[in-house]
Order: C-alpha cells, then structure tokens, then sequence
C-alpha cells in the first residue's frame, strides 16, 4: 500500500512510464483513493502535455529541407 | 543534367536518408530550443545530416535511428555551440520545491475545477512556454526537451546525452520544477491568483 509520500516521490516516473507493471498498480491504487493526490496528478500530467504541444508542433522550415538534400552523402 | 550527381539525388533511392528526413521537423524544432534562433537551428541539423551520412557505416540497421540522430543533434550542439554560450550548464535550483507551480496555484486559492490537466493547459501561451524553457540551463533544457516533447525514456535520454539514468532523473526533474517557477512568474505578472488576494485585504 502506497502513502502520500511515496506516490509523490514517484509521481514523474509514474507519468513517465518509467515504472513496473506493480508499481504502477500501487500508485494507481492510491490515486482512486486519494483526491488530493489524485488532482496532482492530473495537474502535472497537464503541465507535461502542455510543454509538448506548445513546442511540439513546429515543422522545420521547405528551404531547410531543399539544404538537406543537397548534404554530400557518401 | 546535374541530377545525375550523386549529391543531388533524391531520397527515394536512398532508404537511410528518406528515413532519417521523416525526423527533419522533430530534430528542427528540439535545434530550435537549443540555440534559440532559427538560423543556428537549420546549421546544427544541417550538420546533424552531415555527420549522419559519415557515419552511417556505424549505425546498426533496425535500431532506433531517432535516439542516433538526436544523440548526434545533441554532442554537436554541447560541442560546437556551448562554447559561444556564457550561460551555466546547470544551475542550483536551491530549495525550490517539487511541483512548485501546483503549489503556487493551490497557495492562490484558485481552482482547478474537475478537471485540473486541461485547467493547466489552458492557463499558459505558446510563447510563455517556449521562453520558459529557452531560460532553463542547458542541461536541464535538453533533459526536458527530450522527455517532455520528444517522448524518450529515461535510458533513451542517457544514451543521446552519453550519461547515467540517475543523472538524466535529476536533470529532468530541476529542469520540470525551474521551468514551473518560470511559468508561475508568467501567470502573475499576468495578474493569475490576485482575485483570492484582493478579496481577503
């Protein structure tokens, strides 16, 4: 059984999809329970997706493109 | 015609470049965070595909041809860029908290209503974020640039940045946590969480 402390401690890594099949379990047994953990998690997982659609999106420039094809290959 | 050069052909006969081009727009805009202006950028991918195509002989066929660009993208840039750069490669972050901004905002007394991850993405601009995270130091900014925007995992992140997981762990995480002070900055000179303030004075 995961506490408070714990789920925090291990709460980027649970975003991150960095751990175990049980561990994940636990935290996500906790966060059922827990609201205030719970509404964290939702939080940073938005704080995440926030950074990565805000600077996720732009596309590399048609002249860099034509650049690269010109790149000598060997 | 000059077509017929071998410089000029074009990636539909060349299989390792056509795929290496399917990631000219995620390696353009990670180049875009790390030099902080355009022309730098399309030079540091420029020279990305340029080592690509040197060393291709030592890229494995069917591994992961993203991380191997992007661990090139990345020692060019440390290499050849950090040197004009004045700014630290890290920075102590002191005693700033984890989660900092979800404090700050649970301190100002405002809600997040039921459903806080899109309050959150709602509550910053395009380029409050892009210039947070163009202020982190360099380490930091890479680690976060990776995971964040990128996608990779902490051991893809350790073998692009040539260093151990624990270390990629703690950049990550000071990186989050400076870039989350940045926001709340942002959010207050904007005048967030000064309704609960006014209304208690």
């Amino acid at each position: 059984m995961s506490d408070c402390n714990e789920v925090t401690e291990q709460l980027y890594e649970y975003l991150d999809r960095e751990l175990s099949t049980e561990e994940v379990c636990e935290v996500q047994a906790h966060l059922s329970r827990c609201p205030s953990c719970f509404e964290l998690e939702r939080f940073e997982s938005g704080v995440i997706k926030l950074v990565r659609r805000k600077c996720g999106s732009e596309r590399a420039p048609e002249h860099l493109r034509e650049r690269l094809l010109t790149v000598p290959r060997s | 015609m000059e077509g017929s050069d071998t410089e000029l052909l074009s990636g539909a006969d060349d299989p390792f470049f056509a795929e290496a081009m399917t990631h000219v727009d995620a390696l353009y805009r990670t180049a875009l965070r790390m030099t902080r202006n355009p022309a730098d950028a399309e030079d540091l991918v420029q020279e990305t595909y340029l080592k690509a195509h040197r060393f291709r002989d030592g890229f494995a066929p069917g591994t992961n041809l993203r991380a191997w660009l992007f661990r090139i993208l990345t020692n060019s840039f440390i290499n050849e860029y950090r040197k004009r750069s004045r700014q630290p490669a890290t920075m102590d972050t002191g005693d700033l908290e984890d989660y900092y901004l979800f404090r700050r905002v649970k301190e100002s007394g405002e809600d997040l209503g039921l459903d806080p991850e899109a309050t959150v993405m709602r509550m910053f601009l395009d380029e409050e974020v892009r210039q947070a995270l163009e202020e982190l130091p360099e380490q930091y900014r890479i680690a976060v640039l990776l995971a964040d925007v990128e996608g990779f995992s902490y051991k893809e992140i350790a073998e692009i940045t040539d260093t151990q997981m624990g270390t990629v762990m703690s950049r990550l995480h000071r990186g989050r946590r400076q870039l989350q002070q940045k926001l709340w900055e942002y959010a207050r000179s904007r005048g967030y969480g000064e309704t609960e303030v006014r209304g208690t004075a």
